[in-house]
């Protein structure tokens, strides 16, 4: 594989030495409080026509973050409604140009050209080719603009070399007919996690594909025989797997999450948005963030002493085009 | 007054319990260990705190506190705000603003914006919608059916020579009983209409009522307003994919109540300018209304044309009571060969 291997690999100790002990994320953070954002954040976005959205979605990850507390001090989030919006203002620019190009070359050659047909559908190609630089930019923009107790995350990733393990991989998928798929994600996910930081600590992923790949076709099989109620054991047992290969430092991650415990949120919250009108939305989003929480353990001695503030440079763009592009390389921390 | 508060110095992780007195505007910082520092006005910011569900967080360019006490955001100057009340506040804004736009305000620019389109869009539009929803294979072709419907069509359109629209009645084989009009001037009619008709009189009934809505620019505007509706929900749900063809437009397509009465007012005049006998309009009505009862569910017309009996008595209140039947129209065949031409 082409993922990076930590410095010096931590053994892969599953239990806590003495002196550490197991922590958890608590979220703080009320349904009424949700509530009120939420339409707070639509009204402001029906008034301004749509451009409030930008700083609605960095208000809500502020609120997210300064909720969300570990071993007694609670995160933040740094981001600015601006640069998202001077962002997607750059990238909606650059599409309409495109697209009136494109246009306009169909108008002067026809619609049936050779010449016009190329452009187009080399075009598309051009925009699929964008998704892993929206995933790397994505996930730095997120990490890089959450703190924990001062310190700053850092992602080290580019595109230039994500790009090619991508392709590589989506293209092994496709040869072998999905047979390939648990490598790939072991792949993408090896580089995300290994090139991730809390200040100028590295995060660790150590999971073996090939324990995916059991994993997966059990999980698969499993789902398809039982009509996808397996699917809720089978996503907690990825969490599973992806956690427990998760390090940082000498805390090793874990998650509790069942798949009984899944469905159940996931009934309840059905029922809830159900029989609200979708009034209960705001405190669905709260109980699963804790529901989420509660299910994330970190195991060991969380010793911040020796770590340094890192600070990276890096635009909002690749978060607007992850958008843009419907791609989502998730929050960070391992989950 | 002083505040305790958890100092972080953005170099390190390690966290210093904090004593905070504020001065003229700068923060005077005592760290645990002794040390002393100053933050001078201006030279800090609250990054959260000011809405009450989340922590107090003051930052110092990398530097930061952290603090439970909320007494110190009115000695900085700062007003909280309950996001709970707030929320309230903005949901009813919300709501008021929807039923606002819905009632009010997505009409009247609609109105104001279909009288901008330009013609040949509405007309593309109209070709576009003519494809979709009455295919050139299932159009009913014979000539005397389609003469005598756009000669009952050219009649009437010769009482408003304002108007700019070329009108094209296309007969559309479907047992269903249905007519509609789209955009730049095309209407069509169901064969499973017209042969519900006994005389010309009461297709032209159908037809004045559908060409109104063509001179008046209803299916443009119905077009413009649905377009803002989900443009409106969109924003609120913020998706930006979400994806409308023309056809599911225009086979939606739902007219103000306010859009037919006027339909049926000036369709009525049109007939008598025309010196059509207005009652066939109210006659084809009550021939619909005994097929609904026979056949529920074939007419689809109904459906966007409901027959309530308002509708129905205000067309009879508006025929001139006691002038005299105009001469019937005639054809060369009978109306009833024409009727049923195209089954």
């Amino acid at each position: 594989m082409d993922i990076k291997q930590p410095d010096s690999p931590p053994g892969p100790s599953a239990t806590a030495r003495p002196g550490g002990g197991r922590h958890q994320l608590r979220f703080h953070g009320e349904g009424g409080a949700m509530f009120g954002l939420l339409f707070v954040n639509a009204f402001l976005t029906v008034v301004t026509l749509g451009i409030y959205y930008f700083w609605g979605a960095t208000r809500m990850r502020k609120f997210v973050m300064s909720n969300t507390e570990l071993d007694g001090d609670r995160f933040a989030f740094h981001g600015n409604g601006k640069e998202l919006f001077l962002a997607a203002a750059r990238l909606i620019g650059i599409v309409v140009v495109a697209g009136l190009c494109i246009g306009i070359l169909g108008r002067v050659f026809g619609p049936d050209s050779g010449i016009f047909m190329l452009v187009r559908s080399m075009s598309q190609i051009g925009l699929f080719c964008l998704i892993p630089f929206a995933m790397v930019g994505s996930r730095r923009y997120m990490l890089n603009r959450t703190s924990w107790k001062g310190i700053r995350f850092v992602f080290k990733g580019t595109g230039q070399e994500f790009f090619p393990i991508y392709m590589k991989g989506l293209l092994l998928t496709a040869v072998t007919l999905g047979i390939y798929g648990p490598f790939f994600l072991n792949t993408i996910f090896g580089y995300l996690i290994n090139n991730s930081y809390y200040g100028t600590r590295r995060f660790s992923y150590t999971g073996r594909a090939d324990e995916l790949f059991w994993l997966c076709l059990k999980g698969g099989l499993l789902t398809m025989v039982t009509m996808g109620i397996y699917g809720f054991w089978f996503q907690a047992d990825q969490r599973r797997f992806f956690l427990s290969n998760t390090r940082v430092g000498d805390v090793q991650f874990e998650s509790t999450m069942d798949g009984g415990g899944l469905f159940g949120l996931t009934f309840v919250n059905m029922f809830l948005t159900m029989v609200s009108f979708g009034i209960a939305v705001p405190w669905v989003i709260v109980r699963t963030l804790k529901f989420t929480y509660e299910h994330t353990v970190l195991n060991g001695n969380i010793d911040v002493s020796d770590i340094k503030q890192e600070i990276q440079r890096g635009g909002a763009m690749g978060q607007e085009l992850a958008g843009l592009l419907d791609v989502d390389a998730g929050i960070g921390f391992g989950m | 007054m002083t505040w305790q508060a958890t100092f972080f110095d953005g170099e390190t992780a390690v966290r210093r319990p904090a004593e905070l007195t504020l001065k003229d505007g700068a923060l005077h910082i005592a760290l645990s260990d002794g040390v002393l520092l100053t933050w001078p006005r201006g030279s800090y910011t609250l990054a959260s705190g000011r809405i009450t569900s989340e922590p107090i967080r003051i930052e110092c360019e990398l530097a930061s506190l952290t603090l439970e006490d909320r007494s110190i955001l009115p000695a900085m100057g700062v007003r909280s705000l309950n996001l709970w009340r707030l929320g309230l506040w903005a949901g009813g804004a919300v709501i008021g603003l929807l039923v606002f736009s819905y009632f009010w305000g997505i009409p009247a620019m609609a109105t104001v914006a279909a009288e901008r389109v330009p013609m040949s869009w509405e007309n593309k539009l109209g070709d576009l919608g003519l494809n979709e929803l009455a295919p050139k294979d299932k159009r009913c072709e014979d000539p005397r059916a389609v003469a005598a419907v756009n000669d009952l069509a050219r009649r009437l359109m010769e009482t408003e020579p304002g108007s700019p629209y070329q009108v094209d009645v296309i007969l559309f084989k479907d047992p269903m009983i249905n007519a509609f009009a789209l955009p730049g001037g095309k209407v069509v009619v169901s064969s499973g209409l017209l042969r519900q008709t006994q005389r010309p009189e009461e297709l032209a009934g159908v037809l004045a009522h559908e060409l109104q809505h063509v001179n008046q620019r209803h299916p443009t505007r119905g077009i413009i307003r649905a377009l803002s509706m989900s443009a409106v929900a969109t924003i609120i749900m913020g998706d930006i994919t979400s994806y409308l063809s023309t056809a599911a437009l225009l086979g939606n397509l739902h007219y103000q109540r306010s859009d037919e009465t006027s339909a049926d007012r000036r369709g009525l005049l049109m007939m008598t300018k025309a010196g059509m006998d207005p009652r066939g309009m109210v006659d084809l009505f009550h021939i619909l209304e005994k097929a609904d009862l026979a056949l529920p569910g074939q007419l689809k017309y109904l459906s966007s044309h409901p027959l309530t009996k308002d509708r129905i008595r205000q067309i009879e209140g508006d025929i001139q009571p006691g002038s005299p039947p105009p001469t019937p129209l005639r054809y060369a065949q009978p109306w009833d060969e024409i009727a049923h031409a195209c089954d």
